[in-house]
């Protein structure tokens, strides 16, 4: 449970983070028009950053997450 | 959708710096902010010198500098070419001054006063106006424009917000010519559609060889200089360099 | 908070209040509320109270001294947590004494260099809110924000919570004013064997997450600057490296001269022992040959291909408006590498000279930071304006010492909660 947990706090980080980066933030390449000023996505920077923040809250999931009795490391 | 662009025919151009003063009371800039500006270069020793003019606009580049650098897309390209300042936007970071290699940006480093240069309400210069509208009064500078409508036009709005030649987005939208083409004496800029084969830059660069300002840094400007360009070790004529 | 017993019940002077701890809290605050004043000044008239304008017309630097301690708090930073995190991964034993330090200091670093953006900011409460809801990728400035800002910040935050968390579960036993703290801090650890294991196993991971990312977050800040086609002297792969070594040897210098002031800390002088100083010396000293070894050949390069307009920016720093300021500074670097490698050499090492060397570095790494950003930006034109100048005005030296008595002031504070040296051990 804990380490399913953990790794899919990182794994929603990742997708978080490259979908708005690559997805949700304003396009890459030479501006031709207004779209390129805009972000497609409102607050994809936001998105990326709490996606890079959750790949490290994995931390926090391993490690704080109250123990079961059936665990074992 | 028109594709701008500005030629300036440097062999006609007398350095007689009218484009400069058409910019300032179109767009009201700041005293000392020149979104047009000519150089006025000397080359040589004395007594054999060579005397150039440069007018430098912004060269609303296709592959701008500035454009990609401003971190929230309140410096952007327009479809139309013309590379736009939302100062409703800015944040005032000052990377897209940063960024240029032409040093056409200026910062408002201060609150913005209305009257730049004269008191339009003093009555003794009022004889002078004869009624005319102050630069700060136009009220299409405080207009929005393009698709969506954003804050281009016109300088001189709030302190800490960077601004540079917008082409007279104003006048263009209005089917104008820029204020520096429309006051040049001896018609050395011009401004049109290039799409269109027939507008006078177009014209222009067919029947004169050109050049674009500082071409090897792939900036891809929307302005082309007709004639030749100045050559090395040119310098300005009024502001010498620190060194000499 | 404090507890006004004699009988140390938390380590290391933490939640213990003295009249020093008070005075020298007292100077940092009067030193900060004056930033606070120089800032309010610029806050309300504009950056004209700055010496910072426009290129161009103009011939000044749009980007100055906020810039600089932009680059210098984040690359203190950067080295900082990467000097923790390696000594903790390569168990270096010397280090353990100064991981914590260099943690703490290392984010609080990472908030004045944040600070600094925002003070460099025009409109700074449009850009609080402008960056999380526009930033582009495509500006260098999207991987300093959302990297170094929130990234680099909310990782070191993780890391400094979950490594003292073993040591707060040991304080929250103790009777104090602080035990609510720490055992919320604690979260449930109970220093299981499980738990030591999973300590163990997230920290591994955790510092090969912190390293790549610091580094690539650090190395966008050189790109903001390297990847400019307008501004001769800032365009050279070697720009980030650069960024990154120096940003070692600063937060070298730095932490060599907070932990010999820490050495006044009670029980900390046996702790902070002259290997680890010599450690740290020694990879200051490394490094710092390294980075001259870049400008050495950054110098050759620019001096055969330089364009005329990039020479000219040398030009300066070699014999026009900088030259002084940059042989003093690389006259400093030089000197400090001396310091070290003599010691390095003789096995023999001197505190006071170690700090004396971090104390050079520490203001050499603040100059080789001025003379990357403001020479460029002055005499890097490309058309023929006349060549520019930048002094920076009383507001802008107030708001930056401001800045670095705010950081002081949040070192002290980390100082009374968190134990400076790992407590662990003592249980062991």
């Amino acid at each position: 449970m804990r380490g399913f947990l953990t790794i899919l706090t990182i794994l929603a980080g990742v997708v978080l983070a490259v979908v708005s980066y690559f997805f949700m933030a304003a396009p890459l390449g030479q501006s031709t028009n207004e779209s390129f000023s805009n972000p497609r996505v409102p607050f994809a920077a936001t998105g990326f950053v709490i996606g890079v923040a959750l790949v490290f809250i994995s931390a926090i999931v391993y490690e704080v997450l109250p123990e079961s009795d059936s665990e074992s490391v | 959708m028109p594709k701008y662009g500005m030629t300036i025919d440097l062999d006609r151009c007398t350095g007689c710096r009218s484009c400069m003063v058409a910019c300032k009371i179109e767009n009201n800039t700041t005293q000392n902010a020149f979104w047009m500006y000519v150089f006025r270069l000397e080359e040589g020793k004395f007594p054999d010198t060579k005397i150039s003019f440069l007018p430098r606009p912004c060269q609303h580049c296709d592959n701008a500098p500035c454009v990609k650098v401003c971190p929230v897309g309140a410096r952007y390209k327009r479809e139309d070419g013309i590379v736009a300042t939302d100062w409703d936007r800015c944040i005032g970071c000052r990377y897209c001054e940063v960024a240029c290699p032409y040093g056409v940006n200026s910062f408002n480093y201060k609150d913005p006063k209305k009257s730049q240069y004269m008191d339009w309400e003093d009555p003794d210069i009022q004889v002078a106006t004869a009624g005319a509208v102050p630069s700060w009064a136009n009220p299409s500078l405080n207009e929005k424009y393009g698709s969506e409508n954003r804050s281009i036009a016109g300088s001189n709005h709030i302190k800490g917000v960077m601004e540079k030649c917008t082409f007279c987005v104003q006048r263009v939208e209005k089917d104008m010519l820029p204020a520096c083409v429309d006051t040049c004496p001896t018609h050395a800029l011009q401004f049109g559609d290039l799409d269109d084969p027939d507008s006078a830059p177009s014209v222009a660069i067919k029947e004169k060889d050109g050049f674009k300002l500082l071409e090897d840094r792939n900036t891809q400007p929307r302005v082309t200089y007709l004639g030749s360009p100045f050559g090395p070790g040119a310098r300005e004529i009024e502001r010498p360099s620190v060194k000499d | 908070m404090a507890t006004l017993t004699n009988i140390p019940v938390l380590p290391y002077g933490v939640g213990r209040i003295r009249r020093g701890w008070i005075a020298s809290a007292a100077v940092l605050l009067i030193i900060f509320v004056v930033g606070v004043f120089a800032y309010s000044r610029q806050f309300i008239h504009g950056e004209e109270v700055t010496g910072l304008f426009d290129v161009g017309t103009r011939g000044g630097a749009p980007w100055g001294l906020y810039v600089v301690f932009v680059v210098y708090f984040v690359g203190v930073s950067t080295g900082l947590m990467l000097i923790g995190i390696v000594a903790e991964l390569l168990k270096i034993g010397h280090m353990r004494s100064i991981t914590r330090i260099a943690e703490g200091l290392a984010i609080i670093s990472l908030i004045l260099g944040a600070l600094s953006v925002i003070v460099d900011l025009g409109q700074p409460l449009r850009g609080i809110i402008g960056f999380f809801q526009y930033a582009r990728p495509m500006s260098p400035f999207f991987g300093t924000f959302t990297l170094v800002v929130s990234g680099a910040l909310f990782a070191s935050v993780v890391y400094l919570f979950l490594t003292v968390r073993p040591d707060a579960a040991i304080l929250a036993k103790r009777k104090s004013g602080l035990a609510t703290f720490y055992k919320w801090w604690a979260s449930g650890y109970q220093d299981t064997p499980a738990e030591r294991a999973r300590r163990e196993r997230s920290s591994i991971w955790l510092a090969f997450g912190i390293l790549p990312l610091r580094i690539l977050a650090y190395s966008t800040l050189g790109f903001v600057f390297g990847l400019q086609v307008g501004r001769p002297g800032w365009q050279s792969a070697l720009q980030a490296p650069g960024f990154i070594i120096l940003a070692v040897v600063s937060g070298a210098a730095l932490l060599i001269l907070v932990a010999a002031a820490a050495r006044r800390i009670p029980g900390a002088r046996d702790e902070l022992s002259i290997p680890t100083f010599s450690w740290m010396s020694n990879v200051m000293t490394v490094l710092l040959v390294v980075y001259l070894y870049f400008l050495l050949a950054e110098l050759l390069t620019t001096g055969y291909t330089s364009t005329e307009a990039s020479w000219r920016v040398t030009d300066s720093l070699l014999t026009g408006q900088y030259a002084v300021l940059n042989w003093v500074s690389i006259g400093m670097l030089v000197l400090a590498t001396g310091m070290g490698g003599w010691q390095m050499v003789m096995r023999n090492y001197s505190l006071s000279m170690m700090v004396a060397a971090g104390g050079l570095v520490t203001i050499s790494a603040i100059l080789q930071r001025y003379l990357i950003i403001v020479p460029s930006l002055t005499t890097g034109a490309l058309l023929p304006y006349k060549e520019g100048t930048y002094a920076p005005t009383l507001i802008e030296y107030g708001v930056v010492v401001g800045l670095v008595a705010l950081g002081a002031l949040m070192f002290l504070a980390f100082l009374k909660l968190v134990p400076i040296l790992e407590i662990q051990k003592e249980n062991d």
